[in-house]
């Protein structure tokens, strides 16, 4: 697989990595649950360091839109946008009812959530 | 993690060459050393490699090392053939086959005399020398300066082939769009400082440029005034005014001229 | 590593060689001839006041004496004479030379400072020596073929006298090459002061500075023996100008 970097861009080469990515599946040339090339091949296609796509990968898997397959690789994750949320929301639930069981306050927990979304609102913006 | 520098200092008469440099360096990894002439960065590899003696500091590296200097000497009354015999002597680890390859690949002349070779050939030669050579930590000073731009692609494929191998490369150099290229981690010494380190992409994340009107003053490093403006290189959580994003040459630039 | 460092010096180690051996065979065949050139010359009438000093008849009569002969033409002049500048051109070069190209470098990012220096150095010393005992003992060899009696009991304590100042003058000259950044340095040093304390060592109370008179072995003809006292001090100065050298390179900056 092969697409240009720009490396002078100000846009840091992993994202750029992750958008061209993220465009592929968008248009159709990468499949729903097909492999993904491996990290080093891409590297070695593209021309980048092996850490900088392994960055990309990573983050990819963290936003749902790749799925690690154990010792295999990558595939695009089989999941839409919508049902990925979902599964956040199953996961999110699961993690209130473990705080409740070890018997973390509601306000405590409310608290929080409001923290922690506010505080990554602010540091996108900026 | 491989490489280990703590508060390392060196003067040369009274002058600091360099000043209380700490850094580490994660083993596969693509280092790069940046900063305009005299910044000490030639003075930090001959420490860390023992040919210079630090006045403080301590340095642990946990591994074999390959080295390709800042003056490319090689014994110039040798032909380039028995110069890969007297290297096999003396190096340990060292891949003749490989080195022959290498030289051929790079049209290097075997029989031809080191002594008569052009300032491009001779840093070939070697670079073939040391990557031949099997080592866990590669340092080159300098390793592209003077070739000509297809070679200088060539030896940076090479560099990065190094990486894929999970071998770890401490380089230096001046010109940023190889820097750019291949580095992970990038490191820009100034005046003997490490003034700055990082990933190479979060250095991009991590600063922007800042407009504001002339004379107001800005916590970050000046980068060029207007008529009415100045233009500071910011963190941008630092940031005021009119907000631009920040190319690596940019920074490269602002950080250096920046430092008092 | 000492592979290496002997295909360095394995034409200067030949040619020096070449050169001793040879002067030897010069010297050698031609007791006969240079008798009858002496005699000549001393039998000129009305001789000058100076030559006849320089030429008293006894020991003209002591040159039809092999030993004596092999012994004050071989030790006590040409090889004598040679002994402490092929030392220094010996061991001049072994690392100003690297210094001086830059290429030290590539030696120490590949062995520690310590293999380098053990290799250049000892490999140096033993070819000095070992030309050194080719030199002392070609005579021997020499008079055994040609049937002549030598004295071996001199022949000795003139071998002692060569290696002992070569290894001291191979010292002086390693040192210096060791702390120069350039060959020309070591060598004209070297031989300065091998010129200096030979000119010192003329007036009285400095003599015990003139190595030459050791190396040609002026005691030897005196006495017999071997010049134990002056043998010990050069050896231990060796040792010590060693010791330094080493000292020296483990601290230098490259």
């Amino acid at each position: 697989m092969w697409f240009a970097i720009d490396f002078s861009s100000h846009v840091p080469v992993y994202q750029q990595i992750k958008e061209r990515i993220k465009s592929l599946i968008k248009s159709g040339k990468l499949q729903r649950g097909q492999f993904v090339p491996s990290i080093r091949s891409l590297a070695e296609d593209i021309q980048v360091n092996i850490n900088t796509v392994a960055r990309a990968y990573r983050e990819l898997v963290n936003e749902g839109v790749l799925e690690p397959v154990r010792g295999e690789g990558y595939i695009v994750g089989r999941l839409n946008e919508e049902d990925f949320m979902n599964q956040m929301i199953d996961q999110f639930e699961r993690s209130i009812l473990q705080c409740k069981r070890v018997g973390i306050d509601l306000e405590v927990l409310k608290e929080k959530l409001e923290e922690v979304y506010r505080r990554d609102e602010n540091d996108t913006e900026s | 993690m491989i490489l280990k520098v703590e508060n390392l200092n060196k003067s040369y008469n009274g002058r600091k060459a360099v000043d209380d440099v700490s850094f580490e360096i994660d083993s596969g990894c693509v280092f790069a050393l940046l900063g305009p002439n005299g910044a000490g960065k030639t003075t930090t590899i001959k420490c860390i490699l023992g040919l210079r003696k630090p006045d403080s500091g301590r340095i642990t590296l946990n591994g074999s090392f390959a080295y390709l200097p800042e003056t490319k000497e090689l014994y110039r009354h040798l032909s380039v053939e028995k110069m890969l015999r007297v290297t096999s002597m003396i190096a340990k680890n060292f891949d003749r086959k490989r080195a022959i390859e290498l030289l051929e690949s790079f049209q290097i002349p075997l029989k031809e005399k080191i002594a008569n070779l052009s300032h491009g050939m001779l840093t070939q030669t070697y670079m073939a020398l040391v990557l031949s050579q099997r080592a866990e930590i590669y340092f080159m000073d300098e390793p592209t300066w003077g070739l000509d731009p297809i070679m200088r692609t060539r030896i940076l494929e090479l560099i990065r082939e190094l990486s894929y191998d999970g071998r770890t490369v401490f380089y230096t150099s001046h010109i940023l769009a190889e820097v750019e290229k291949i580095a992970d981690i990038v490191a820009i010494m100034v005046k003997g400082k490490i003034v700055e380190k990082d990933y190479l992409d979060d250095l991009k994340e991590k600063y922007v440029l800042c407009i504001v009107p002339k004379g107001e003053l800005v916590n970050g490093f000046h980068y060029k005034s207007t008529d009415k403006e100045d233009i500071y290189l910011v963190k941008k959580e630092l940031a005021k005014g009119s907000v631009e994003p920040a190319t690596f040459d940019i920074i490269f630039e602002a950080i250096v001229k920046g430092v008092k | 590593m000492f592979k290496k460092e002997f295909y360095d010096m394995r034409l200067r180690a030949f040619v020096i060689l070449a050169i001793g051996v040879g002067l030897f065979f010069v010297l050698a065949p031609f007791q006969d001839v240079t008798i009858e050139m002496l005699k000549q010359y001393s039998q000129i009438q009305n001789m000058p006041k100076f030559l006849e000093k320089l030429l008293p008849k006894s020991f003209i009569e002591n040159l039809s004496d092999w030993s004596f002969y092999i012994f004050s033409q071989w030790f006590g002049k040409n090889l004598g004479q040679m002994v402490p500048i092929l030392a220094i051109i010996m061991a001049f070069p072994l690392f100003a030379r690297e210094n001086e190209n830059g290429t030290i470098e590539f030696l120490l990012a590949r062995q520690s400072r310590k293999k380098v220096f053990l290799a250049k150095s000892i490999l140096g010393l033993l070819t000095v020596l070992g030309q050194m005992l080719v030199f002392s003992l070609l005579p021997a060899v020499y008079s055994f073929f040609a049937n002549e009696n030598l004295k071996y009991s001199y022949l000795l304590a003139f071998l002692v006298h060569t290696v002992v100042g070569a290894i001291f003058w191979f010292m002086v000259a390693l040192i210096l090459s060791v702390m120069s950044a350039d060959q020309v340095k070591p060598i004209l040093i070297s031989f300065g002061l091998l010129a200096a304390t030979t000119a010192v060592g003329m007036i009285k109370s400095f003599k015990f500075l003139n190595t030459y008179t050791y190396v040609l072995g002026s005691k030897i003809f005196q006495t017999g023996r071997i010049d134990l006292n002056m043998t010990i001090a050069l050896f231990i100065s060796s040792i010590i100008l060693f010791g330094l050298s080493y000292i020296v390179f483990l601290k230098k900056e490259f």
